[in-house]
C-alpha cells in the first residue's frame, strides 16, 4: 500500500512536469513581433549598382479570396525600402524597360495564416512583378535556412530578386536576401502600425550589414 | 545531433561495482524537486533561473558509507526575450521563446559521513550522458536544436535519517555537461547549472 502511495505521488510530480513543459509559451504567432532576415551567402551585395522597386506591395491573397488588405501603408513602405537602398549606396531605376536593373525588390504582405509562402504560384499568380518576362515558368529560388514556409497574415516580406544572371524563361529568379516583419500589419492604430512598419523595415536593413554597395577605388 | 558517449566505460565500472554488493545491502528509492540556476552557456541562452526540475533517484549501499546509483532527471529552463540571434545566415529581433530541456541520465556514487547519526553529510559524484533540447520559437518560426553530450554532476548533500522508511535530503548539484554538439547558435556549447533541492527517499 505504501509503496502504491509513493508510485502515486511520483507519478502525480511527473505529471505536473509534463503539464509544465512549454509556460510561458505563446502559441499565437501574432504576439511575436519579430523581424527576420536571411541571406544566399553564395550572393554578392557589394557589386549591385542598381535596384527597381515595383510601384505596388503585392498582396498574397489565396485564389478566390477578396483582397481585404489595407493599402494605406503601401506608399510608406516603398518609401522606407527606396531610402535604406539609396543609403547604402545603391541607385534607383525608374524604368526596368529602359535600364535593366541588377536587382528588383518586392513587397509582399501576406493575408492568412499558412499561406505556404516559399512555394507559391509566383508566375502565374503575379508574372506581372517582373515586367520583362511573362509566366514562362519561373519562379523564385529562396535561400537556404530559416526562411519560413508560413507566415503569420499581416507579414511584410520583402524579397531581393538578383537578376544579373537570369535568362528569362529558364530556371527561377534567386531571391538573395529576404527581410519578414512578422504580423506587423496586426494590431495597432494606424499611427503605430506605420511606427512599427517603419522601425521594421529598418530594423531589417540594420541587422543586414551586407547590403551595402562598395565603394568606387 | 551529435552524440558523445565517453562516459559509458565509467557507467559500466560503476554498474559492475554496484551488482557485486551484498544481497540484503540497503537500498533508497526517490524523486527529488529542485530550482536551478543557468551559467556557462546555457545562462547565455537563457538567463532566468527555473523550479522546472524533477528526478527519479536510486541508489544502493555497498558499504557503510558508500552508495552507488543511478539517476534520472528532467530540467526546464526558458524565458521570453527580444535579444537579437544569429542563426547561420539567419538574423532574427524581436520577442522570441527560448526554452531549454535537459535530461540528465547519471551513474552516480555518493560517500556518507558517520553513520547512525540524524543528520548525515554526503559527496557524491554522477557521471553519463544528458540529452538537451534547445528551442527558439520567433513568429512562425520554431529552431530547434538536440544533443548528446557527456556530463558529470558533483553533489553535496544532507540526509535526514528518520525511523520510517521515508528518508528526506536536501541538495545541491552542479551540472556540468562537457562544451560539445551544435547548440544556437550553431555552436558546440557546455549548458551548465547548478540544482538545489529536496530529495525524498524510500528505504528498503
Amino acid at each position: 500500500m505504501r509503496m502504491r502511495m509513493w508510485a502515486l505521488g511520483l507519478a502525480g510530480a511527473l505529471a505536473a512536469g509534463a503539464a509544465a513543459c512549454y509556460p510561458d509559451r505563446v502559441e499565437d504567432p501574432g504576439d511575436y513581433d519579430s523581424i527576420v532576415t536571411n541571406f544566399d551567402t553564395d550572393a554578392t551585395f557589394s557589386d549591385i549598382t542598381t535596384f527597381f522597386i515595383p510601384d505596388s506591395v503585392i498582396h498574397l491573397v489565396p485564389s478566390g479570396d477578396a483582397d481585404d488588405i489595407d493599402r494605406t501603408f503601401d506608399a510608406l513602405i516603398l518609401t522606407k525600402i527606396r531610402d535604406n537602398m539609396i543609403a547604402r549606396g545603391y541607385t534607383e531605376v525608374l524604368d526596368p524597360l529602359v535600364t535593366p536593373p541588377d536587382v528588383e525588390i518586392q513587397a509582399v504582405v501576406t493575408a492568412t495564416d499558412n499561406t505556404g509562402y516559399t512555394g507559391w504560384p509566383w508566375c502565374t499568380e503575379f508574372g506581372w512583378v517582373y515586367p520583362w518576362e511573362g509566366c514562362s515558368g519561373w519562379g523564385i529560388g529562396f535561400p537556404s535556412g530559416v526562411v519560413s514556409y508560413e507566415y503569420a497574415a499581416g507579414t511584410l516580406v520583402m524579397q531581393m530578386l538578383d537578376l544579373r544572371d537570369v535568362t528569362p524563361g529558364v530556371g527561377d529568379f534567386p531571391a538573395t536576401w529576404v527581410g519578414s516583419l512578422n504580423g506587423v500589419y496586426t494590431g495597432g492604430s494606424t499611427s503605430e502600425v506605420q511606427a512599427r512598419i517603419s522601425d521594421g523595415i529598418n530594423q531589417a536593413f540594420i541587422q543586414s550589414p551586407y547590403i551595402e554597395k562598395a565603394e568606387a577605388p | 545531433m551529435t552524440t558523445r558517449l565517453r562516459g559509458i566505460p565509467l557507467a559500466v565500472a560503476l554498474l559492475a561495482l554496484a551488482s557485486a554488493t551484498p544481497a540484503r545491502a540497503q537500498v533508497l528509492l526517490g524523486a527529488t524537486y529542485s530550482w536551478s540556476l543557468p551559467s556557462g552557456d546555457l545562462e547565455s541562452f537563457v538567463g532566468n533561473n527555473s523550479w522546472l526540475g524533477l528526478s527519479l533517484e536510486g541508489r544502493k549501499f555497498i558499504g557503510t558509507h558508500t552508495s552507488v546509483g543511478l539517476s534520472l532527471g528532467w530540467n526546464e529552463f526558458y524565458e521570453r526575450t527580444d535579444e537579437p540571434l544569429s542563426v547561420g545566415n539567419a538574423t532574427i529581433t524581436g520577442d522570441q521563446y527560448r526554452s531549454v530541456n535537459a535530461f540528465p541520465l547519471l551513474v552516480t556514487g555518493h560517500i556518507y559521513s558517520k553513520a547512525g547519526e540524524t543528520m548525515q553529510m554526503y559527496l557524491g559524484l554522477g557521471a553519463g550522458v544528458y540529452y538537451i533540447r534547445e528551442q527558439m520559437d520567433v513568429g512562425t518560426y520554431t529552431i530547434e536544436r538536440t544533443n548528446w553530450v557527456f556530463g558529470v554532476a558533483p553533489e553535496a548533500g544532507v540526509r535526514i535519517n528518520s525511523r520510517s522508511d521515508v528518508q528526506f535530503a536536501l541538495f545541491g548539484r552542479y551540472h556540468y555537461p562537457v562544451e560539445a554538439g551544435s547548440f544556437l547558435p550553431d555552436a558546440p556549447a557546455s549548458m551548465q547549472y547548478l540544482s538545489v533541492g529536496l530529495m525524498v527517499l524510500h528505504k528498503k
